[in-house]
Parts: structure tokens; sequence; C-alpha cells
């Protein structure tokens, strides 16, 4: 495996993808692009039947590199958006059903693991946001539309133009998490839901997956296959970047 | 003999290269016969995403070889001005976009043969007129119709009626070019759009090509009514190897970009 990405098998069937980037699963074009592989690698990978995602650390993922992201060039730019609309793509629309072990703050570009996941598991100290209109970035097209796919219109409106997240229960209530576990039964809940869902058929379950998921999926390859913006920071990001991390 | 035109395969990207430097890439037979047929046989080949089409030397070219028609006996036949065959059609109907970089002058015939490309980018060395009307031929390769749709009517009549040479810069301030750049950077942005275009999704691109030209011909709300059409039957054609082919397109473009990195 990757330094970053560790790959265990829980029970067999399951494949259960450890995300290590120390400490917050910090998000790079590296690591999404490893991510995005390894998900294609399992999605071909008969053994395999259903897919956990989880962190070791106390939190799910924090998104960006904040200190990191203030030294893109262009180049880096258009990778790290790269980056982000195929890795969330390849959990999104992976074949086989995905689970999201929430463990911590899944906070912007964080949060997209989750929402791109077919069932998602979260403990109560879990937090929930899209801080881009705070960081002064907008939203690359893949993420956008996993967005508004998975997210009812009044949470959208409330996470993605206050920037502030909300807890596990609120979470619970509108549909980002599907249950919340205790911070001790969170591997065990999440392996259960992962051994039910690898006995679902699964030429159908990827048929129906691809009803359910197919359209959004569509609409951002065919955003991705156009051309691509040359630059995904603008004037305030730095600025606004500098000021998250104080 | 070397050719009248040089031929290049770089990838999915053709370049042809208009090679009678020392005519200023003037258009005799032998030339306008190279590119109808190097345009035919590339049109024919699916391993082909994009064309780019620019001179050799100072000229991309000065036009049909007046010096080469005087000689024959009659103007009419000397050449297949508007069969099937002719270079215009053979132009009209290839399937992939064709990016003129246009490295000198261009004109009259020459400055038509630009305007067959999807589109055109200049060097600063690049100038444009139409001299038809001085030289006394009527213009057969679209000048009347395909100039004034690019530039608007009154600076093709400019154009048209005096013969006077645009330079570059007025070129791109009328539209008739997209970009301007120093010479050497030219076929570089050349390559780099050709390359652009072999990256997308073929037969998206082939149905947004066609949209665009029919743009052209059709009321606006024929045009909208006519590309929802096309939307429906694509988004109905999403086949999951389609989609799987698309993913797989978009991650090896994602790997490229991405360079490598320390942990943490």
């Amino acid at each position: 495996m990757t330094e970053h990405l560790e790959l265990q098998t829980p029970a067999e069937g399951v494949a259960c993808i450890v995300m290590k980037r120390a400490p917050v699963n910090a998000l790079s074009a590296g690591f999404l692009m490893d991510l995005a592989g390894l998900i294609d690698q399992l999605a071909e990978d008969e053994t395999v039947r259903s897919v956990i995602l989880a962190s070791p650390f106390r939190v799910f993922s924090a998104g960006l590199d904040l200190k990191e992201a203030q030294a893109f060039d262009e180049a880096d730019e258009r990778a790290i958006v790269e980056g982000l609309n195929v890795g969330f793509l390849a959990i999104y629309a992976c074949p086989k059903p995905v689970i999201a072990a929430v463990n911590g703050a899944a906070i912007a570009g964080g949060l997209f693991p989750v929402l791109a996941a077919d069932y998602r598991v979260g403990v109560e100290r879990a937090t929930f946001g899209l801080a881009e209109v705070r960081v002064g970035a907008d939203f690359p097209v893949g993420p956008l539309e996993i967005a508004r796919d998975q997210l009812s219109p009044a949470m959208l409106r409330r996470l993605m133009l206050t920037g502030q997240p909300v807890d596990a229960e609120t979470a619970l209530t509108h549909g980002i998490l599907d249950e919340i576990a205790a911070e001790d039964a969170l591997d065990a809940r999440t392996l259960e839901v992962a051994k039910e869902m690898a006995q679902l058929p699964r030429e159908t379950f990827a048929s129906v997956k691809r009803q359910v998921k197919g359209t959004t999926t569509a609409r951002i390859l065919d955003a991705l296959c156009g051309p691509q913006p040359d630059r995904w920071f603008n004037d305030e990001t730095r600025p606004a970047m500098k000021r998250m991390i104080g | 003999m070397e050719s009248p035109l040089d031929i290049a395969r770089d990838g999915p990207v053709a370049v042809l290269t208009l090679n009678r430097p020392e005519k200023l890439n003037a258009l005799n037979r032998a030339l306008i016969a190279a590119l109808t047929r190097a345009v035919r046989e590339l049109s024919a080949d699916d391993t082909v995403r994009a064309l780019i089409l620019t001179g050799a030397g100072r000229a991309f070219s000065a036009g049909v070889d007046l010096g080469e028609l005087a000689g024959s006996g009659d103007v009419s036949t000397g050449l297949d001005w508007t069969g099937e065959d002719n270079l215009l059609n053979v132009m009209r109907a290839c399937p992939h976009p064709v990016i003129v970089a246009v490295n000198g002058f261009a004109v009259t015939g020459g400055l038509e043969l630009a305007l067959m490309g999807d589109m055109l980018i200049a060097s600063t060395e690049a100038r444009f007129a139409d001299t038809h009307a001085r030289v006394g031929i009527t213009p057969s390769w679209g000048m009347t119709q395909v100039l004034p749709r690019l530039i608007g009517l009154n600076r093709a009549r400019q154009m048209s009626l005096t013969g006077g040479f645009v330079d570059a810069e007025t070129a791109l301030d009328w539209g008739l070019v997209n970009e301007v750049v120093p010479p050497d950077a030219l076929m570089p942005r050349a390559r780099e759009l050709a390359a652009q275009i072999a990256e997308t999704d073929v037969a998206t691109m082939r149905t947004i090509r066609g949209l665009i030209a029919q743009s052209a011909e059709l009321p606006l709300a024929e045009g909208l009514t006519l590309e929802q059409s096309q939307f429906g039957t694509h988004i109905k054609g999403v086949s999951p190897d389609a989609v799987g082919a698309a993913k797989e397109r978009v991650t090896r473009r994602g790997q490229s970009l991405t360079r490598k990195e320390t942990n943490g």
C-alpha cells in the first residue's frame, strides 16, 4: 500500500481503507489520486464485496492543508482540483458498497468522502462542515455535484453559504449520517453494515447504484472531459486561508 | 522534388505545413492536391484527434499561385474549384478540428484556406488581406460568406473591397484570430490547443462542434431546441462502458498532473 493509505481485511469480502495522512488526513493531490487508484483496484477485485473508509486519528479528514495550499502555484492548483474531482468521484461511482466510519470532524474537502459513501456511521463528537466559503475557494465541479445530489437544498445552502459546521445529531437529521454509534462501537457497527451490504447481489447492487447515482456521475464526467479552468484560487483565497489558520 | 506539403504526426495530432517557402506557400496545383489528399486521408483516420495547419517560412500562404494559373490555358478547368473533391468541401467534411497557426502572410486564397479552420491563432508577424477584387477573380472558397460572419459585414467590406492589409493586432481585435503570440510561441500554443482537444471525449466533442457550426445558420430558438434534443440523446446514451472509459481518461489525466510529493 502507499505510505498514507493502509488496506485491511477485517472480514471476508470486506476491505477497509485506513486513511493515514497524519495528523488530520489533510487532502493532497497525491493522496487523492492514490485513494482513487485504490478504490478502482478494489472495484476490480473479485474477492472484495464492500469497502469501509476509516481514519485512525481523532479527525476523519480536515480537508486541504491550508498551510500547504497557500504555497500552491498554478500547476499545484490544477493538480489538487483534479485530485478532488477524481478522488471523490471514484468513491461516489464505485460499483461496490462504500461505508464511511466517521470517527471525528469531516470538514470542507474532508466531508466529501462521507457524502460520496453509500452508508455513513458517525460518532457523537464528529462535526460536518463545508468551510470553502470561509477559505475563499469555490467548489470544483465534482464535489459540487456530489453535494448537490446528496444534501437537501436547505442543508446545502446552510453548509455552503455559512461555512459553519453542524454536529452529529443535525447531520443525522439531515441524512448526512445514517446512524450514530458510540465511539468504542464505531468499528464494530461499521463492519456489521459492511458485512450486510457485502451480501447484496453484486451485479444488481452495481446496477441500482448506477440508477441512483448515474446522472450525477455522467454530469461530473461531462464537465471533467471538457476544458478545465487554469486557476482555482482567487485574490481572496490566500488571505482567507491565512485568517483561518490564524 | 521536395513535397509541397509536410505532414507530421505527433500522437493524436497531425501537423500539416505548407512547404513552398520560396513561393510564400502559394497554392499551386500540386500543393492543393497534396493538401486535399492529406485532409481526406486524415479524416478517415480515427487515431487522429486534431489537425494543425501552418506554413513554412515568412508566409502562411500568399494565395493561389497566379504564375502557374497564368501559364495554364484555361483557368476555369485548371483546378477543381467546385466539385465534390474540392479543397473547401474536403476541409468542411473533416471530422477533426483544424487549428490554423498563421505564421505570416495569409492573403486571398491563403486567407480563405485559413478560414477553413475551426480556430485561428496568429503570430505577431501575421498579416491578412483579401486581394480578390484587385486581381480580378471572384472568390470561391468562402471568402464572402465566412469572413463577414467572423468579423462583421463592414470590416469584411473594408478588407475585400480595398485589398488592404490587416495586422495581427487588428485581426485579434476584429475576431479574425483567437490569440496572437510571439512567433516562437505559435506552434507550442497550437500544439497545446490540439492536445486539449485530443483529451476530450470524441463523440461529445463532435456533437458540440456540429452544434456550433449549425448555430451560424439557425435562429436562436431552433438552435436551442436542437441542442436540447442532442443533450437528451446523449444522457440516455451514457452507458456503463462510456462512463468507465471517461472515468479512466480523467483519472489518467489526474495522475499526470500530480507531482511527486512527500508524506505529511
